[in-house]
């Protein structure tokens, strides 16, 4: 198994969020997450990237342990490096305002390569080399997001699926094992999710390793290799999408899409 | 005396104004920023002390803050006179000026105002700060990024842009309350202008020092709305 959950809980004062959480995903996978609001969907993919610590439980990728609530508990905190294991894509993008749409893109890769070069007393040419090819992978990845000609444009200046795609590309410029996405599409309007949605199949293609937190069921049911379907804290049902998506016996499954497609009723996204 | 010889004399004391305004700009600013942390720090002592000691010294008049700061540690002392008066004369003496040097004096005044609006700088510094969305620090941090490497490459200008506003306000009023360093007698532009009232029975003077703040006030409005220009291409 590639990426590993074990025993994931989580509380906040007193409440339990998650009440552990278990599941695997092979490389190359995508998963979705569905579920209602506060059935704790959102919580999980902040403990997988180390926006909270989990109270228990373990997180492991390709067999390594990037996470261990015991070792957190302990007070050594996550490594950042192993953070890195995962990219997050935000709701709401958090596009750093005063950079420009490129800059965006290469100022975390070019901290990195600027704190290494100064730990491991490279040249400043190599530093000047490893910077040059930061920027081209930038590039690369802004025109497959389809925005090379917003290069350098400032996030002010561009629509809220041209941010998410800039954001998208932020989170590869990391080379993360595992993508992941917090409803990707929430705060768009709904003729532009489809060009987010598109970038993301695009990348399920190429066997990117995935996790999407989405209410978008098609969505969901189209790319994804795996569903889990949260409810209470706790994943209450999950399977392939034929499996979760057809007559699963788990009666609140059942509830949540079927409220989910009458209020959809007419309204059947891409 | 003629308008120029007044005017002369006047500028004088406008250089002693701007020099404070300087030498507190100078200091309070990184003073300033150094409390805001502290009054944002997650250890509550620390929060609370420093929150206290914004509460007191914004809530005492400049005025009196500048004569407590003058007169206190001489009373507090073994009554052996006045610390800042004591370093007045020892300057003379040790220049062996002809007239009485002021310079314990200034320095009574410089701490007096740099603490003054490092606590004000702090309450700005902090509003910036806490305005600034949690999304983009939790950002930085899946990208990798260290607490320095947030705050110095994503926040910092962000904060910068938003306090600009309250922070000329701010500024202004400093180079104003420059004037209160008269009540120790600090031959600054006021005191200057008071002495030839007093002296001479021109009165004048005391209305043309005016003309010499609303042009420095001036050039700092000019300054402000020139990096409010400058950062406005982006939106935060």
């Amino acid at each position: 198994m590639f990426l590993e959950v074990k025993g994931l809980t989580k509380s906040f004062d007193g409440t339990q969020v998650l009440k552990g959480i278990d599941f695997t995903l092979e490389k190359g996978q995508v998963l979705s997450v569905i579920g209602s609001s506060g059935s704790g969907k959102t919580t999980l993919l902040r403990c997988i990237n180390s926006l909270e610590t989990a109270d228990a439980g373990e997180i492991l990728v390709g067999g390594n342990k990037i996470f261990d609530a015991q070792d957190a508990g302990a007070g050594r905190g996550i490594p950042r490096e192993a953070r890195l294991s995962f990219g997050l894509v935000f709701q709401s993008f958090h596009l750093f305002p005063q950079y420009t749409a490129l800059e965006n893109i290469t100022l975390a890769p070019t901290l990195r390569i600027r704190t290494l070069c100064r730990k491991r007393r490279l040249s400043r040419a190599a530093r000047d080399e490893l910077l040059q090819k930061a920027t081209e992978k930038a590039l690369e990845l802004l025109s497959k997001v389809g925005l090379s000609d917003k290069r350098d444009f400032y996030p002010c200046q561009l629509s809220g699926g041209q941010q998410q795609r800039v954001s998208i590309a932020r989170a590869l410029a990391l080379n993360p094992d595992v993508l992941c996405f917090d409803e990707p599409t929430s705060a768009l309007d709904p003729e532009i999710t489809g060009e987010v949605l598109k970038i993301i199949k695009e990348l399920a293609a190429e066997d990117m390793t995935m996790i999407i937190v989405t209410h978008e069921m098609t969505f969901a049911r189209d790319v994804s290799d795996k569903i889990l379907f949260m409810d209470g804290g706790v994943i209450a049902a999950q399977g392939s999408p034929e499996e979760i998506f057809g007559s699963h016996e788990n009666t609140r499954l059942q509830t949540f899409l079927t409220s989910f497609y009458s209020n959809q009723a007419g309204a059947e996204p891409v | 005396m003629t308008f120029w010889q007044i005017t002369l004399e006047l500028l004088h004391g406008f250089g002693l104004t701007c020099l404070l305004f300087v030498l507190t700009l100078l200091l309070a600013l990184p003073l300033g920023l150094g409390l805001s942390f502290c009054t944002m720090s997650r250890w509550k002592p620390l929060r609370a002390v420093s929150r206290v000691f914004v509460w007191i010294i914004r809530g005492i008049p400049l005025m009196l803050f500048i004569c407590m700061i003058y007169y206190l540690p001489g009373l507090l002392g073994n009554g052996s006179g006045n610390l800042f008066d004591s370093l007045d004369r020892y300057f003379t003496q040790l220049m062996g000026s002809g007239h009485l040097l002021y310079y314990g004096s200034f320095l009574a005044v410089l701490i007096a105002f740099v603490i003054n609006y490092a606590c004000y700088f702090s309450e700005i510094f902090r509003g910036g700060v806490e305005s600034i969305s949690h999304g983009q620090y939790e950002a930085g941090q899946v990208l990798g990024m260290t607490k320095g490497q947030i705050f110095r490459k994503v926040i910092l200008k962000q904060v910068i842009k938003r306090i600009l506003p309250p922070m000329s306000n701010e500024v202004i009023t400093l180079v104003k309350d420059t004037a209160l360093a008269n009540v120790i007698a600090i031959p600054e532009i006021i005191k200057r202008a008071k002495d030839m009232a007093a002296t001479q029975a021109l009165v004048w003077p005391l209305f043309y020092t005016a003309v010499f703040y609303l042009i420095f006030v001036g050039v700092l409005t000019l300054l402000f709305g020139y990096a409010e220009k400058r950062l406005s291409y982006f939106k935060a």
